[in-house]
C-alpha cells in the first residue's frame, strides 16, 4: 500500500467527512431545538437531489445554480411541516415523532420511486467528471467543491448560532425552554424557523453534492444513519464535536474500504456507533 | 388491569377475526397470496408488539431475528438435510439468545429509549452487511431452498396449506400475547414500560422480564422467518435482513396501536390487503405507489391518532359511554 | 397596577390555587409569604404567563392578561425571576443578559439597561464572559435579577430569591431590590423567609393551601401571631 494511495483515501475521507458533518449539524439543529429524531433526514436531502435532477431536465438549470432555490423551497417545506405535522405529533411524545419520520421515509422513497423509477440516475453539472490534480492527489471537482461549501455553510451556521440574537434564542431554547419563554421568546415560532433552517440546509446540501453521487430512491436511509452516527459520536449539541466526528467517520469509512473492502468499510461506522452509545453516551466531545 | 371482562367483549374480537381469517379459504385462490402475506405480517407484528408495545422497548433490530430463523433452518436443510420443522426451532433458539443479549445490553448500559432504538438499528445494519458479504450465507445473491416437495420438509403443493400453517401461527401467537397481556408477566412488562425506575423500586425484576420479553419476541419472529423462507423458497439479505421489513412491521403496529392485543392485528389486516391491491392494479404503471399510499396513510394516522386505530376506537367508545355528560363512576 | 381576582390555577387536573385575590399598586414592594407547596410558585408562574389559569382574572394596568402566555406578559411589562434561578447554563453572563432584553419592547434600550445592570451588580461585570453554569449560587441569582431587569419591566416578580444563598448574599440581593424599588420599580416578592420579606416590603399577603389567608401592612403582619400560626400550620 503506497503512501500516495493512503493519502488519497485520507483526503477523500476528510472531504466526505465534511459533508457528513454538515448533514449531522442540520440533524442536530432539528433534534435539539425541535425535539425530533428525524429518520427521514437523509431522504429530504435525496428529495432535493432529485429535485435538482428535475430542474436540470426541465429548464436546464445547473445543480449549483439551483442550490439557493432549493434552500428557500426546503426552508418553507420544513417550516410548514413543523407547524402542521411535527408539533402536533410531538405532543404525543418523542417516540411518536420518530415513528412519524419513519412514515415519512416510506412516503418519500416511494414517491421518488414512482416519479423517477428505480434505475440509477445521475445529474450532469458543470463540474462533473472533472478533476483537480495536485500531485500526488487526484481530486474530483464535485467532491472538492461540495466539501468546501460544506465547510463554508458550517461556518455560517456557527456565526448565526453564536453571534446573532436569533442564534442565541435558539440556543436558549435548547438549554432551558421554560426560561426562554420567560424572556418573552416565542418558542414555537423559533422552533419552526430552526426546523425550517435545518430542512433548508438539507435542500442546499443535496443540490451541492448531487454531482458526486448516483441517485437511487432508497439512498436516503444510508445518509440518515451516517448523520445519526456522526451526531451521536460528536455529542449532541456540540458544534466542534460534529465536525470532528464527521472527519473520523469519513476517514475510517474510506480507510476501512481501502484495507478491507467496501462492506467492512460500511460496517465500521455502525460498530463505532454501538460502542459510543454503550460506553460514552454523551459523545466524544459532548457536555455534562 | 384485570377487570372482569364480560365474556362477550373477550370473545367478540376473536369471532370477528376468525370469520375474516377463514373467509379466504372459501374464496378463489387469487386472494390466497395476499391473505398469506397479511397473516404473516399480523404474526410478525404481534411478535414485535410483545417487546415494542407491551414492554415499551422500541426495537428496530427484528430483522436479525427474522434472518436468524430463515437462514438457520435453510442452512440446516441445505447442508445437513434437517427438516425445517426442526430447523425452525434451532433458528428460534438462536434468535432468543441474540434477543436476550440485546436486552441485557440495554439494561446493563442503561440505554434510554432513543439510544436503544439506535443501537438496534446499528446491530440490524451490521447483520445485513455481514450476511451480504459472507459466501457461506449466500452473500447478496442469497440461497435457494432445495426442492424436496414433501410436507415433512415444510413444503406444500397448495398455497392453501401454507395459509393454514401461518393461520395456526397467528392464532398461537395471538393466544400467547393475550395470555401474556392479562397475566402477571404482562402487568410487569407494562409497568416497566411506563416507568422503569418505579417498577424497579417496587421490586419488579426488570432485567429478567426485559430479557424474557425480548427472547419470546425474537423466537416468534424467527419462526416467522422460517415460514417466509419456505414460502418464497429462497432467502436473501435484502428481504430478510434488511431494515425495510422491520420499518413496515413497526408502522403497521403503530397504526393499529402499540401495546394493545388487537392493534397488531388490525393494522396489517386493514393495510396489507389495500397495499397489495394497489400494487396489483397500479404497480405496473406507477412502481411503488402502493407503498406511497401506505406511507401517506401511516403519516395521517400517526398525526391524528398517535395511539393507533385501537386507541382511537377506545376513545370513541369512552366518549359514547359517557355521552350523558355524567361521569358514571369515574374517579378523578 | 396588578389586580388578581378569583384565580384558580394548577397543573393538569390538579388545582393548586383555589381562588386567589391579590393587588399590587404602582411603586409598591409587596411580599407574598407561605410555606413550600402553599402555591407561591404556581401563582408567580401564572402571573408571568407560563401557566394558564382555569378561572379568575389577572388585570395589569387595566388590561386582562390571564392565560395569554409569557410573551404577552413580557410585552405588558411583567418580568419573572423564577425559582431555582434558571440561568442558561452554557451561555455567558453577557449572553444571558442580552437574552433578557430580546423582546421587541426592551430591545431598543438594551445597551443602556446593560450598563445599569452592571452598575447595580459589579460582580456581573467582572464575569461578563463567564459561562453561567460555572458561577456560584449568589452570582447566578444576581444574574437572573439582572436578566429580568433587561426586559424593561414595570413589575418585577421574584420567586424565592433568597433560596440557597448565604446570609451575606441575601443582604446584598435585598439591598439591590430596595434600591430598585426606591428608584420606582414595582416589585412582587414571594418568599419562605417571612422576617426578611416583611421587613423590606410595605404590604404583604400570606398564602396557605392555595388561598390568601392574611393580608395587610407588612409591619402589622410581622407582629400578628396569626401570621406565625398560618405560616407554621396546624401542628
Amino acid at each position: 500500500m503506497s503512501g500516495e494511495v493512503l493519502l488519497q483515501a485520507t483526503v477523500q475521507g476528510l472531504q466526505m467527512g465534511a459533508i457528513y458533518a454538515l448533514i449531522a449539524l442540520s440533524m442536530t439543529l432539528i433534534f435539539s431545538v425541535g425535539g425530533l429524531l428525524n429518520f427521514a433526514h437523509g431522504d429530504f436531502m435525496v428529495l432535493a437531489m432529485y429535485g435538482a435532477l428535475a430542474l436540470y431536465q426541465s429548464v436546464a438549470l445547473d445543480a449549483y445554480a439551483a442550490a439557493p432555490l432549493m434552500f428557500f423551497g426546503f426552508f418553507l417545506l420544513g417550516f410548514l411541516m413543523f407547524r402542521r405535522l411535527v408539533q402536533p405529533v410531538l405532543a404525543a411524545g418523542v417516540l411518536a415523532g420518530a415513528q412519524l419520520t419513519l412514515g415519512l421515509v416510506f412516503v418519500q422513497e416511494n414517491f421518488l420511486l414512482m416519479v423517477f423509477g428505480g434505475d440509477y440516475l445521475s445529474v450532469p453539472t458543470v463540474l462533473s467528471n472533472k478533476n483537480l490534480v495536485i500531485p500526488p492527489l487526484i481530486m474530483p471537482w464535485p467532491l472538492l467543491v461540495a466539501s468546501l461549501l460544506a465547510v463554508v455553510m458550517a461556518a455560517i451556521l456557527y456565526v448565526v448560532l453564536m453571534r446573532t440574537d436569533f442564534g442565541r434564542q435558539v440556543r436558549a431554547i435548547t438549554q432551558n425552554s421554560d426560561a426562554a419563554a420567560l424572556m418573552g421568546i416565542r418558542v414555537g415560532r423559533i422552533q419552526a424557523i430552526a426546523f425550517g433552517l435545518g430542512i433548508g440546509m438539507l435542500g442546499l446540501t443535496g443540490a451541492m453534492i448531487v454531482a458526486q453521487f448516483t441517485l437511487t430512491p432508497t439512498m436516503g436511509l444510508d445518509f440518515t444513519l451516517i448523520a445519526l452516527i456522526v451526531m451521536v459520536i460528536g455529542g449532541l449539541g456540540s458544534f466542534a464535536g460534529s465536525i470532528v466526528a464527521g472527519a473520523i467517520i469519513g476517514v475510517s469509512e474510506s480507510l476501512g474500504s481501502l484495507f478491507y473492502g467496501g462492506t467492512v468499510g460500511a460496517m465500521i461506522p455502525y460498530a463505532i456507533l454501538i460502542l459510543v452509545l454503550l460506553f460514552r453516551p454523551h459523545g466524544l466531545m459532548g457536555e455534562h | 388491569m384485570r377487570e372482569g371482562h364480560p365474556l362477550s367483549s373477550l370473545a367478540l374480537p376473536w369471532i370477528v377475526f376468525l370469520a375474516v381469517a377463514l373467509a379466504p379459504l372459501a374464496i378463489s385462490s387469487g386472494w390466497t397470496n395476499i391473505a398469506i402475506l397479511t397473516l404473516l405480517f399480523i404474526y410478525l407484528c404481534i411478535a414485535w408488539n410483545i417487546v415494542g408495545g407491551v414492554a415499551g422497548q422500541f426495537c428496530i433490530g427484528h430483522s436479525l431475528f427474522l434472518a436468524a430463523g430463515a437462514y438457520t433452518s435453510t442452512l440446516l436443510s441445505l447442508h445437513l438435510g434437517v427438516t425445517p420443522w426442526i430447523g425452525m426451532f434451532a433458528g428460534a433458539a438462536l434468535a432468543a439468545v441474540i434477543g436476550a443479549f440485546i436486552a441485557w445490553l440495554s439494561f446493563r448500559y442503561e440505554l434510554p429509549p432513543l439510544s436503544f432504538a439506535l443501537v438496534t438499528i446499528a446491530l440490524a445494519m451490521l447483520g445485513y452487511l455481514a450476511i451480504s458479504s459472507i459466501d457461506f450465507l449466500g452473500a447478496s445473491r442469497g440461497l435457494t431452498l432445495p426442492v424436496r416437495g414433501t410436507p415433512a420438509m415444510y413444503q406444500f403443493r397448495s398455497d392453501i396449506t401454507y395459509y393454514v400453517v401461518i393461520l395456526v401461527h397467528v392464532i398461537a401467537a395471538l393466544a400467547l400475547s393475550m395470555w401474556l397481556y392479562h397475566t402477571k408477566i404482562g402487568l410487569y412488562l407494562r409497568a416497566v414500560r411506563d416507568n422503569e425506575r418505579a417498577a424497579h423500586a417496587i421490586g419488579v425484576p426488570v432485567l429478567r422480564y426485559k430479557m424474557l420479553a425480548m427472547a419470546i419476541s425474537a423466537a416468534l419472529t424467527a419462526l416467522g422467518g422460517t415460514f417466509y423462507a419456505q414460502y418464497l423458497q429462497y432467502v436473501e439479505p435484502h428481504t430478510f435482513a434488511g431494515i425495510n421489513i422491520v420499518i413496515q412491521i413497526i408502522l403497521l403496529t403503530v397504526v393499529g396501536g402499540t401495546g394493545t392485543v388487537w392493534g397488531p392485528v388490525v393494522g396489517p389486516m386493514l393495510l396489507v390487503p389495500v397495499g397489495e391491491w394497489l400494487r396489483h392494479s397500479l404497480g405496473g404503471s406507477l412502481p411503488g405507489v402502493h407503498l406511497l399510499v401506505f406511507g401517506i396513510l401511516l403519516v395521517v394516522v400517526i398525526r391524528f391518532a398517535p395511539d393507533g386505530l385501537i386507541g382511537a376506537f377506545e376513545r370513541a367508545r369512552q366518549a359514547w359511554r359517557f355521552r350523558g355528560g355524567v361521569n358514571k363512576g369515574a374517579t378523578r | 397596577m396588578l389586580e388578581i381576582s378569583g384565580l384558580v390555577s394548577g397543573y393538569g387536573r390538579i388545582d393548586i390555587l383555589h381562588g386567589v385575590d391579590l393587588r399590587v399598586g404602582k411603586g409598591e414592594l409587596v411580599a407574598l409569604v407561605g410555606v413550600n407547596g402553599a402555591g407561591k410558585t404556581t401563582l408567580m408562574k401564572t402571573i408571568a404567563g407560563l401557566i394558564r389559569p382555569t378561572a379568575g382574572r389577572i388585570a395589569f394596568e387595566g388590561a386582562e392578561i390571564a392565560g395569554e402566555g409569557a410573551e404577552r406578559a413580557v410585552g405588558a411589562g411583567i418580568a419573572l425571576v423564577p425559582e431555582g434561578r434558571m440561568v442558561f447554563p452554557r451561555m455567558t453572563v453577557w449572553e444571558n443578559l442580552m437574552l433578557g432584553g430580546v423582546h421587541p419592547r426592551a430591545r431598543p434600550y438594551r445597551e443602556a439597561t446593560l450598563t445599569k445592570v452592571f452598575d447595580l451588580f459589579p460582580r456581573l461585570a467582572e464575569r461578563r464572559d463567564q459561562k453561567a453554569a460555572t458561577m456560584s449560587g449568589g452570582e447566578q441569582q444576581m444574574l437572573v435579577i439582572g436578566r429580568g431587569l433587561m426586559a424593561q419591566p414595570k413589575l418585577l416578580v421574584l420567586d424565592e430569591p433568597s433560596l440557597g444563598l448565604s446570609p451575606l448574599l441575601v443582604q446584598e440581593t435585598y439591598g439591590a431590590l430596595r434600591r430598585l424599588n426606591a428608584d420606582g420599580l414595582t416589585i412582587l416578592l414571594a418568599e419562605q423567609n417571612v422576617k426578611l420579606s416583611l421587613a423590606v416590603s410595605s404590604r404583604g399577603y400570606v398564602i396557605e393551601n392555595g388561598r390568601i389567608v392574611l393580608s395587610g401592612a407588612s409591619s402589622d403582619l410581622a407582629r400578628d401571631p396569626a401570621t406565625r400560626k398560618a405560616y407554621l400550620g396546624r401542628l
